[in-house]
């Protein structure tokens, strides 16, 4: 044979081979895929086998003891999804009060409070006859629990989160601004935006305002317009859902993937027609008004209000009080999990 | 029987199944590996069995039956916010056929290109439009790809060609009837009764495309193509009629859902190109393409639902219907792509050429920012191609004419795209996107003469 004819052969040979390289199939495989979210929402409740020993999606649920408006701290603050503490308004052994819960998995919270007795209670002709909407937050090696009276909304501090000593009088009351309407602010909610520039959301005549402190006791109020009023009326066919009032804001300072600093605020929006919902407004940098985002976070039949939020490393858990069922009015607390597509099962 | 009649009727008999399905991957990654490793730019330059898609006049400059198969092989590795993406490779047999001959005076030509993928058909997927995706890649190239043209050569220096290219659409109905039970007490949902019925069709959608080739001198051919464009549907109605077993009452409920989604779009092109032989062994080509994406239909579901059931409130609770999605206008801009190409044919001996090959193309995204709330992912596109083979004329007596052998690599660069959102609230939020795709391919063909 000669080397050209060889050389022919080998070449031809190796053209063949190639003809036979097809493969076999496999199956699609980016359903998993990781993709962006500002883990921000909308959020989908938590499934039985994401909540140790509750009936899920509820962490707080007690018939008469009327657990709700739960405000929870991440206590080890590693990211991950470790130990909790809620404190909620709750009505045991005839104290009503603010109770206090621990959890190991940062839901899964003991419904017998530590300690049993309310860590803080209505004490002051201010506060009136009982208090609402606690908003924790630590801060300086304390923890600062803000919360809803009569009055307007006070502050108490604490060592251990357990015995908490109040501040006399409301750190902010009434005002005469036009859009408050007289009424006292409630529903505090409480956000570093930058070292020693905290803000403090409140509700008021069915809107949301800001106020400024730089240390945290002493605040002022933050323009003379709320930063979040309800929605335009749009379309009668298809009214936003947050068209008659907003309330129980819960702001959150968040970072996005490109490094922008963004305040997040989540509230209770209230329809015309007794519906509620979770709603998301957000604002880039510390200052100016909310901008909503283009649907609710949070949506249920069950009239959905008070939000809790916190995030974790690539979730985030949203705390809500809600009917205890479809045929029971009695509130509850529930939570509920973003990005909808990541699950949390129990080790 | 004549080689080009057989070829013929080999054609004929695959039009007439090819209603089972078609597209073009060919659109992002090329047909055939000489093709291919010029980054596309033949359209003044081919007489294989790309010609199909390239320029279908180019058949009648065959110069006798040419049958090819390969393969083909890319591999994205595309990322958003540094996170893989996972978006499935494309892979595949490509391959056709040229059946040369004459009516009378008059060259004729008949051919086939396929690209059958090897591990499915094609891909039908909606997505909100709010979900990031690379919307370039993740379905668009997940068709088969099937054409089939006739060409004549009137004239020495003009060819024409035209033909239909093939897709598949899925239009599908299911019904369910019978009883849902609630769990409850001692009755579980698997205690239901539900009748299932499915309905489902693959059907086909064509397009045309034409090519004329002008030869105005012995070194120079200028190629106009013209390929229309075509949407491949997803249509899906479903019916769920029938009783809730609530265990202390039964309601009856019906549920209807309308889909309709354009799965895949396939965008109007027109094709101008030159190719240029300054001496017998080298080629220089440059073609551009102008791209209608200004026409692209958004892939989102446009789905209407219905859930008629008269229950007492409190007993069961019941979803509300969803509200019908605001689909955003896509605003997809219309993209002019240069491509250029080179090929260098070596005579190794007197019947071995090793022909070298190499091409760029820039395609840039006609994706505008996604500051709002779509989130159609993609970049701008440049490609490098390398290629080369051999050409070993009348290698033995069963075969006088050519056995020749194509191999491809070709590198996508996607350069980083930065997204920042206008809504400070959007769930998505800001993120960028950035990735590269390698491709592979190599062909066998044999000509005859």
């Amino acid at each position: 044979m000669t080397p050209a004819r060889y050389l022919r052969r080998v070449l031809a040979a190796a053209s063949l081979c190639a003809l036979g390289c097809a493969t076999l199939a496999n199956e699609a495989g980016d359903s998993t895929a990781e993709r962006p979210n500002a883990l921000a929402g909308p959020f989908r409740l938590l499934r039985a086998e994401e909540l140790g020993g509750f009936e899920a999606p509820y962490v707080l649920k007690k018939k008469l003891a009327d657990f709700r408006e739960a405000t929870v701290l991440d206590v080890d603050e590693s990211g991950a999804l470790g130990q909790s503490v809620a404190y909620a308004m709750g009505l045991l052994s005839s104290k009503p009060g603010i109770y206090r819960f621990v959890a190991s998995d940062g839901r899964s919270f003991d419904e017998t409070p530590q300690p049993a007795s309310p860590v803080l209670e209505a004490s002051e002709a201010w506060e009136g006859v009982s208090l609402d909407a606690p908003e924790a937050v630590k801060l300086a090696g304390e923890i600062l629990l803000f919360y809803s009276a009569e009055g307007g909304i006070g502050l108490a501090r604490s060592s251990d989160g357990i015995t908490f000593t109040k501040q006399p009088g409301p750190v902010l009351g009434p005002s005469g601004a036009p859009w408050e309407g007289g009424q006292a602010p409630r529903a505090p909610s409480f956000v570093e935006v930058a070292p020693g520039d905290y803000r403090l959301f409140y509700e008021a005549n069915g809107r949301i305002g800001e106020a400024r402190s730089s240390e945290g006791s002493s605040w002022q109020r933050l323009g003379a317009d709320p930063v979040l009023e309800p929605a335009a009326a749009g379309d009668p066919a298809d009214p936003p859902f947050d068209a008659a009032g907003v309330g129980d804001p819960e702001a959150w300072q968040a970072q996005s993937a490109e490094g922008r600093r963004i305040t997040r605020v989540y509230y209770t929006g209230r329809s015309s027609d007794g519906q509620s919902a979770i709603g998301l407004a957000a604002r880039f940098g510390a200052e100016g008004t909310l901008t909503r985002a283009e649907a609710p976070a949070f949506t249920n039949p069950r009239l959905p209000r008070a939000p809790a939020v916190v995030p974790y490393r690539g979730l985030t858990l949203l705390f809500v009080t809600q009917q205890a069922s479809a045929s029971e009015q009695w509130p509850a607390v529930a939570a509920a999990i973003a990005p909808g597509n990541v699950s949390i099962p129990l080790k | 029987m004549s080689a080009w009649r057989v070829g013929a009727l080999l054609g004929c008999a695959v039009s007439l199944v090819a209603s089972v399905g078609a597209a073009s991957p060919a659109d992002t990654f090329g047909l055939g590996s000489r093709s291919s490793s010029m980054a596309g730019a033949v359209s003044a330059d081919t007489r294989d069995f790309s010609a199909n898609y390239y320029n279908p006049s180019g058949l009648a400059l065959a110069r006798g039956l040419d049958l090819s198969v390969g393969y083909m092989y890319a591999a994205h590795r595309l990322k958003m916010n540094g996170a893989d993406s996972q978006v499935d490779p494309v892979r595949g047999i490509v391959g056709g056929l040229v059946a040369p001959g004459s009516f009378g005076f008059i060259p004729f030509a008949f051919g086939i290109a396929t690209h059958l993928a090897d591990d499915r058909l094609s891909r039908a997927r909606a997505s909100r439009q709010e979900d990031p995706r690379w919307v370039m890649y993740d379905n668009r190239t997940q068709l088969l790809f099937l054409s089939a043209n006739v060409a004549v050569r009137p004239f020495e220096w003009l060819s024409v060609g035209g033909g239909m290219t093939y897709l598949a659409a899925t239009r599908g109905a299911f019904q369910i009837t019978g009883t849902a039970v609630l769990p409850a007490g001692q009755k579980s949902e698997y205690d239901s009764q539900l009748r299932h019925e499915v309905d489902a069709d693959l059907t086909s959608v064509r397009y045309p495309q034409f090519g004329i080739t002008l030869r105005p001198d012995d070194r120079l051919d200028i190629a106009v193509t013209y390929r229309h464009q075509a949407e491949i549907r997803l249509d899906v109605d479903a019916e769920l009629a029938g009783q809730v077993d609530a265990t202390l009452l039964k309601v009856p409920a019906r549920y209807t859902l309308d889909s309709n989604t354009v799965n895949a779009f396939i965008p109007r092109q027109v094709v101008l190109g030159e190719s240029y032989r300054p001496v017998d062994e080298l080629s220089i080509n440059v073609d551009v393409t102008w791209v209608n994406w200004a026409a692209w239909k958004s892939p989102v579901s446009r789905s209407s639902t219905s859930l008629d059931v008269n229950v007492p409130p409190g007993i069961i609770e019941l979803p509300p219907n969803p509200k019908p999605t605001r689909i955003e206008d896509p605003d997809f801009r219309n993209r002019i792509v240069p491509r250029l190409g080179v090929e260098y044919r070596l005579a190794v001996a007197r019947d071995l050429k090793v022909p070298l090959r190499a091409g760029y193309l820039f395609e840039r995204s006609p994706v505008p920012p996604q500051n709002g709330v779509t989130n159609y992912v993609d970049t701008d596109r440049h490609a490098l191609s390398l290629g080369g083979g051999f050409v070993l004329e009348e290698p033995g007596a069963v075969l006088p004419g050519n056995l020749r052998f194509d191999a491809h690599v070709q590198w996508s660069i996607l350069p980083t795209r930065v997204t920042l959102k206008d809504n400070p609230a959007d769930y998505i939020g800001d993120y960028r996107a950035s990735g590269d795709i390698l491709t592979l391919g190599a062909n066998v063909s044999l000509g005859f003469e």
